[in-house]
């Protein structure tokens, strides 16, 4: 009786279907989820009216739960392996497989238009099959960081997919039968929008570039594998939609001049990578660089000096993306001129390179320089090789928009100016308000059980941690655990704290849904791990390893051991099945 | 030979020494010279207790190099590693080969260890993890190590050098990142290249030209690969 009225009082009269209209344009996942659970006619109307998921690791929901919750979704994002797979810490078999997700998609899901699958493995099986049920329909495929196919896969799309806008494949593994895919693509598509292969080790000629270029003039974001820039000569001519170009390569013969002279970029390009490129071809960009609204700079062969030479003529950058090779001063420039800047990535150089050469490293004066310089910073990550809690401070007081802050500390120098750095991080989460995401790597001594105190009060709303290297003791953990009210995700590597306190931790932290962990003080059994199973936590342990896998360019010597790691995540699928020999399901005995 | 300039480096080459031998290597070099600072008989572990005196071989005649520090030799199971170090490096690596030599295996932090640097050491031995490396610069470092060898290969004519030579001159000598660099370049010959594109690249030319203290470092500067797309300017110049 009681139940009636409260479901008549919230629905206010209004009927179903502008219950259904105005759902359409909540957006939010967070919304969503906050609707959906009002009341059940509302948890119906959500259900149908849904139109984008993304499962943040595959193992957590069956396919089957999917298609019974949401059955019109239009849009589907699907993670597999762990983040850490991105720094060759996962065994390749470790799973992610996208077969029994492409089945259900042909079975079911007859409104899905965009499909993106993430650090998975997907067969040419399974491409066969997605495309033949929803080729006609795809406007969006993403097969991001994945492994497993041919482009054998990418022949069926090319064929099937007429409709297709957005084509991603960074990063990906695909084994290389032929190049015909991208012909078979320009010639079957007029639609094209996005291309994106970059990161892969596809061989294309630059004639199907062209052909793609005058088939499908929206084309307006092309990042492909390696292809020398001069040969592309013609393709930038014909695709003057273009925004946005990622890859090429710069092969300077000795002897030949003015290679690149020739190459005149789209009128509309303002987001640009090139790799490989030097100081020599640097000039070529000199024309538009006042446009530029994003440069990718990781995979360049630029010095510091250059470094500075370019950023001081693009007043306009956004995001920019570069090696610790720009050094303080070239944060000085990125902090005098980039004053739009709103994403910075700056990743670590190669230890080969010589840490000698002074200007290539990023401390706490180029750190400091840059929040003071750039107010608008959203997206820090950067590899120091020096820090104080000042710099950290004046992030706190300048950097005020941040919402996801990743510092590295080097292990490269012996004498850090100022650890630890409790105070620098207690004044940067104080600061950093709008904070979701937050990565601090240090090294022994950096940060002490008080500073991880300080990290769990001050993380309302950090919804990502990944932390290294931190405190002292299992007290540090457990203050930590005591606070991040928000934290679902939750990622420590190399730190000391026992199993049994990690369990402590995980029962603790009150919305945390995934943990991963490699170098702990394991226990003989791994029984103190026990200590947080529940229902619904599935918990993995990967053995610690000889062998890390076969890497084409693997630096590392064969033979090196990977400490075991923890994988713990809530999920209503079950156990799962399809583990390898390299994962072992940790459940308490029945 | 692994490359070992980094202090992690060295902590696991050091542990797996055997001090015995080590402690006869400096000892012997001590009675060998015969000079003033040889304060024990060969063969006897008391170079060792004197832990605050200089070592005799830290104050050797070799050239000794900047920042106050001087080459450690260690001769093990047939290979040879030199290390450029401070006195007080030095002296930490002989004590915890005595250590170990003492107490057997090299244990785990113990908490009460004075020192912080002991404390890092022996952390460092136990659980840190190296920072771990993205898988597309991992590739993109490789890609980078091929192509500089392309340029080092043996291959390369030597009338391209003769090039180099002649335009001592350029704008290219008298940048100081490209001058060493060429030096570098006109070594070339002497160097063996079976094993370009892996690690054993750069710590193999690093062997042959320690005569050579600069331009080493700037082996594989990315001013290298500038270095030969600008003598295709040479000509024109």
């Amino acid at each position: 009786m009681e139940r009636q009225s409260l479901n008549r009082v919230m629905s206010l009269g209004i009927s179903d279907l502008a219950l259904e209209c105005v759902m359409g344009y909540i957006d939010d996942p967070r919304d969503r989820e906050a609707v959906s659970l009002v009341c059940r006619k509302w948890y119906r109307i959500d259900a149908i009216t849904r139109k984008h998921i993304t499962i943040a690791i595959c193992y957590s929901a069956s396919p089957d739960r999917l298609r019974r919750r949401f059955p019109r979704l239009e849009s589907l994002k699907l993670k597999g392996k762990p983040r850490a797979a991105m720094f060759n810490l996962i065994p390749e078999d470790w799973g992610g497989y996208a077969g029994p997700w492409v089945c259900e998609i042909a079975d079911a899901f007859n409104c899905l238009k965009a499909v993106h699958f993430r650090r998975m493995i997907v067969q040419d099986a399974d491409i066969g099959v997605l495309v033949k049920a929803r080729g006609h329909m795809l406007q969006a495929l993403k097969l991001d960081k994945c492994s497993g196919f041919s482009t054998d896969g990418l022949l069926l799309v090319a064929r099937s997919c007429r409709c297709l806008r957005t084509l991603f494949l960074e990063e990906s593994s695909v084994t290389e039968n032929d190049g015909e895919w991208l012909h078979e693509l320009a010639v079957n598509n007029s639609v094209l929008e996005t291309l994106n292969f970059y990161m892969t080790e596809l061989r294309i000629s630059p004639q199907e570039l062209e052909l793609l270029a005058r088939n499908c003039r929206s084309l307006i974001s092309l990042k492909i594998s390696e292809c020398d820039v001069s040969d592309l000569v013609g393709f930038f001519r014909t695709a003057t939609a273009l925004e946005e170009f990622g890859g090429g390569s710069f092969n300077d013969q000795a002897g030949e001049i003015n290679r690149y002279e020739r190459v005149c970029f789209p009128p509309r390009l303002c987001c640009l990578g090139l790799s490989y490129m030097g100081m020599n071809e640097m000039h070529i960009i000199f024309p538009f660089a006042a446009s530029l609204k994003k440069l990718d700079l990781q995979y360049t062969f630029l010095s510091t000096e250059d470094h500075c030479q370019l950023i001081q003529r693009c007043p306009n950058l956004e995001i920019l993306e570069v090696r610790n090779v720009i050094g303080d001063r070239g944060l000085e420039v990125v902090a005098q001129t980039c004053k739009k800047l709103r994403r910075l990535r700056i990743e670590r150089g190669d230890d080969e390179q010589g840490p000698e050469d002074e200007q290539g490293r990023v401390s706490q004066i180029g750190l400091s320089s840059l929040a003071r310089g750039c107010p608008e910073l959203e997206y820090i990550a950067v590899y120091v090789s020096d820090i104080t809690n000042a710099a950290l401070e004046s992030v706190g007081t300048f950097s005020k928009n941040l919402c996801d802050f990743r510092l590295v500390l080097l292990d490269r120098e012996e004498m850090i100016t100022e650890l630890p750095l409790d105070n620098g991080v207690h004044a940067l989460l104080r600061g950093c308000t709008k904070l979701r995401r937050f990565a601090f790597y240090l090294r022994p001594g950096g940060l002490s059980d008080v500073g991880l105190g300080y990290i769990g009060e001050n993380s309302n709303n950090i919804r990502w941690m990944l932390l290294g290297n931190v405190g002292e003791s299992d007290l540090g953990l457990l203050q930590l655990a005591r606070g991040c009210p928000s934290l679902q995700k939750l990622e420590l590597r190399s730190c000391c704290f026992s199993e049994r306190a990690l369990a402590l931790a995980v029962m603790q932290l009150p919305s945390l849904r995934y943990l991963w962990v490699q170098g702990y003080k394991a226990s003989p059994t791994g029984k103190d791990l026990l200590a947080m199973a529940r229902p619904f936590w599935n918990i993995e342990f990967i053995p610690p390893r000889q062998d890390i896998g076969d890497h084409e360019f693997e630096d590392r010597r064969g033979g090196v051991e990977s400490q075991a790691q923890i994988l713990a995540y809530y999920s209503l699928a079950g156990r799962r099945t399809d583990c390898p020999e390299t994962v072992i399901p940790l459940y308490p005995p029945a | 030979m692994e490359r070992k300039n980094s202090f992690r480096g060295i902590q696991g080459a050091i542990s797996k020494i055997n001090p015995e031998l080590l402690r006869s290597v400096i000892t012997s070099g001590t009675a060998a010279r015969g000079g003033p600072e040889a304060r024990s008989p060969p063969g006897a572990a008391t170079a060792f207790r004197h832990a605050t005196t200089p070592l005799p071989v830290l104050t050797s005649a070799c050239r000794s190099g900047s920042k106050g520090t001087a080459p450690l030799t260690i001769f093990y199971n047939g290979t040879v590693a030199v290390f450029d170090l401070p006195q007080d490096k030095a002296e930490s690596i002989l004590k915890l080969a005595e250590k170990g030599n003492v107490g057997g295996v090299l244990e785990a932090a113990d908490p009460t260890a004075s020192g912080h640097e002991e404390d890092l050491l022996t952390k460092l031995n136990g659980e840190l993890l190296p920072i771990a490396r993205k898988k597309s610069l991992e590739r993109f470092f490789a890609k980078r190590k091929e192509r500089y060898a392309w340029l080092c290969s043996p291959l390369l004519p030597t009338s391209f050098l003769v090039l180099l030579i002649r335009f001592g001159s350029s704008p290219l000598l008298t940048n100081k990142y490209l001058r060493p660099s060429i030096v570098l370049f006109i070594c070339r010959p002497c160097f063996s290249m079976r094993h370009v594109g892996d690690d054993s690249l750069l710590s193999r030319r690093r062997s042959q030209t320690l005569t050579m203290s600069q331009p080493y470092k700037m082996a594989e500067r990315e001013a290298n690969v500038a270095l030969v797309k600008e003598t295709g300017t040479i000509t024109a110049a």
